[in-house]
């Protein structure tokens, strides 16, 4: 099934959680805040969170700045 | 002097008056080492969208435990982005600090005043403690603080260009007639700059570009966070009168082969 994750498609198989999606492409949960569809979605819930055909995801990270 | 000279903000007591950023490092290992050597207590970082082509380094992972993390809204151009972004740094778990930056001039990335404001107003309400960024302006300043602002940080200069106070008459003002701490936040190139500043009466300076482009990052962070700490003494010590002519530091009688000089 088709998501967007930071405005590019992505084929991802259903059944996945966020936390999932996370580890797969190698980043560390913990310092990560995701937003789906418009809701900020807290670390605690990404393992009980599931993913769905259509889903806009946005995953972010702190970095350097002033 | 250190330890009895402090300010609170959002119900933090702070001891260093320089506030530091970690942006424009050449390398961010560096990052750790400049929050010794400039004994700096709190640091900015900005948010952005992971990049899902590579596995960057992260940056907390050379932000020290201790530090206040002042997450920036850097990127915004309005009240409502503003808002997204810092809630989105809160969720992160990292405190409920949040500088706000709402900049939709590209060239001399100025912050809009009047955005500034409402985002400011949302997110007091919400309980963040809010450092918004903004043009010395006191009209500005003034609905800054009826808006919840915990502190404001105005500018010396657009940001990244280390050409100094030139807001300073401005920022002078600012000093004189709020109440809320006023942090000089961009544009401050050198020591000497962050330490006039500081005598002029500012609560704090945030320095990241003069730190992170210096040849030698560690050593000017050391630089500045004596600048800083010695411009407060000079403050709390209270300069001298200013004079246009001489005054004598010594005294004007009893000179050898004075005339009047008794006998």
């Amino acid at each position: 099934m088709h998501i967007t994750v930071n405005g590019r498609a992505l084929e991802i198989e259903p059944g996945r959680t966020l936390n999932d999606l996370i580890i797969s492409m190698n980043l560390d949960p913990s310092v990560v805040v995701a937003e789906l569809n418009h809701d900020i979605v807290p670390g605690e819930k990404f393992a009980a969170t599931g993913l769905y055909a259509g889903d806009q995801l946005e995953l972010l990270s702190f970095v350097g700045g002033g | 002097m250190e330890h009895t000279d402090f300010f609170e903000i959002g119900g933090k007591r702070l001891t260093s008056r320089l506030f530091t950023g970690t942006g424009k490092y050449g390398s961010d290992s560096l990052i750790s080492s400049v929050c010794e050597s400039s004994g700096s207590q709190v640091i900015t970082v900005a948010l952005r969208r992971v990049d899902l082509d590579k596995s960057a380094d992260n940056v907390m992972r050379h932000i020290p435990a201790h530090m206040t993390l002042l997450p920036n809204t850097s990127g915004a151009r309005t009240a409502g982005e503003a808002v997204r972004i810092a809630r989105l740094a809160r969720a992160m778990g990292c405190g409920n600090w949040i500088k706000i930056e709402v900049i939709s001039d590209n060239r001399y990335l100025l912050p809009d005043g009047y955005e500034t404001v409402r985002a400011t107003e949302i997110l007091a309400k919400e309980g963040f403690v809010v450092l918004p960024y903004m043009n010395p302006d006191l009209y500005v300043a003034r609905a800054l603080a009826d808006a919840g602002a915990a502190a404001i940080m105005p500018l010396g200069a657009p940001i990244g260009t280390n050409r100094g106070l030139k807001t300073e008459e401005m920022i002078r003002i600012l000093i004189e007639e709020m109440d809320l701490p006023i942090i000089v936040d961009a544009g401050i190139g050198t020591p000497s700059q962050a330490c006039q500043a500081m005598e002029m009466g500012a609560a704090a300076c945030l320095v990241n570009t003069a730190i992170a482009t210096a040849s030698d990052p560690v050593l000017m962070g050391r630089a500045f966070g004596r600048a800083v700490a010695a411009g407060r003494e000079a403050w709390l010590a209270g300069p001298g009168a200013v004079a246009t002519l001489a005054q004598a530091s010594s005294p004007l009688t009893g000179f050898l082969d004075d005339p009047g000089a008794a006998s």
